[in-house]
């Protein structure tokens, strides 16, 4: 009689050993199955911040006065054309690209394996500002390994437009 | 007799009882607290990697937002800069064994470095400052994206000024 109580006794506590494992192997798996946060990246601000200074190839008006990159973002965003005919958003889709393969090469001897540059619009109403509108994306090869990212904020009233610029690199 | 021995035995399962339970509770929380440091101490190694990179980034920047280099923030003017490289100016201002400012976008020479010179403006992609008076260097080098600007006349003859994107990078 006293050894089956014993026996009973072992037998609740290796339950209670399996359920808190298991709980804590259920606490575990969900906490690094969880996305890692985009690491916000000095780097990418610095890269930001030189990037949208450069001059692009679009000219609004006969005169020219080019547009630097972060224009022709305000320009893409309106919908406009430059003065040669050429579509704000395509030359803003292809001067991004050009700029992100030079600096980012995605080639598999470069650390970085994917790159990101999103810009949307948000409009600044007076209960705050509003969720914003994505209206350029351009994106290319697949995330590995750490992801960094960086926001520049460009003022376009009554709203602002933001330039989501991220990177993954397989080496932190 | 029988009973006192019985009795000591159910002890002794009792006290070995307790101390598994407190071995295991230990055991438990060491565990986790492994694993808390660990990922305490990985966020802290990526907190000193941003902390050293941006240093590298304000030390060269500190050199390209200089009066010598500038044309306004993050901002090489080209014209100046190759002006400094003729003059051995700087070899006076910084104790540092070299600047090289490279063009990234747009991308020019496929992979092949050309230095800039008088006469080859559009189709070089670095400018090479050397200081000769430096001659052991301590391996040291900080960098940061810029763009490059000059005046640049177009087909018409209407003078813009033309911005690139690059790189600074000092060799100390």
């Amino acid at each position: 009689m006293k050894n089956k109580r014993g026996q009973d006794e072992i037998v609740g506590f290796i339950i209670i050993v399996l359920l808190v494992s298991v709980v804590a192997l259920v606490f575990f798996g969900i906490t690094l199955r969880k996305t890692a946060p985009i690491e916000s990246s000095v780097r990418l601000e610095n890269f930001a911040g030189a990037a949208l200074g450069v001059t692009t190839d679009c000219s609004i008006k006969k005169v020219p006065s080019y547009l630097d990159l972060e224009d022709l973002i305000k320009e893409c965003r309106k919908g406009t054309s430059c003065y040669d005919g050429k579509k704000t958003c395509e030359l803003l889709n292809k001067t991004v690209g050009e700029l992100l393969d030079s600096t980012f090469p995605i080639n598999g001897q470069a650390p970085t394996n994917y790159y990101s540059f999103k810009a949307y619009y948000q409009q600044n109403t007076s209960q705050g500002s509003s969720g914003g509108v994505e209206f350029y994306t351009t994106e290319k090869g697949k995330c590995e390994g750490t992801k960094s990212g960086n926001t520049q904020s460009i003022s376009s009233l009554p709203g602002v437009i933001r330039v989501e610029t991220q990177i993954c690199s397989s080496s932190a | 007799m029988e009973l006192k021995k019985i009795t000591n035995k159910k002890a002794q399962f009792k006290i070995q009882q307790t101390a598994f339970m407190i071995l295991g509770t230990v055991l438990f929380f060491v565990l986790v607290g492994l694993f808390w440091l660990t990922l305490k101490s990985s966020s802290i190694n990526k907190s000193a990697a941003n902390i050293k990179q941006e240093e590298a980034i304000t030390l060269a920047l500190t050199i390209a937002d200089s009066p010598e280099l500038t044309c306004g923030t993050q901002c090489i003017d080209y014209d100046k800069a190759q002006a400094l490289k003729n003059t051995r100016l700087f070899e006076a201002v910084w104790p540092i064994r070299s600047i090289e400012i490279r063009k990234i976008y747009p991308k020019i020479g496929g992979g092949t470095i050309i230095e800039c010179n008088s006469g080859n403006i559009d189709s070089c992609n670095l400018i090479r400052i050397e200081n000769k008076g430096i001659t052991s260097s301590n391996g040291g080098t900080a960098s940061s994206y810029v763009k490059i600007c000059r005046k640049e006349k177009n087909a018409e003859g209407y003078t813009y000024d033309k911005c690139q994107f690059g790189e600074i990078t000092i060799k100390t």
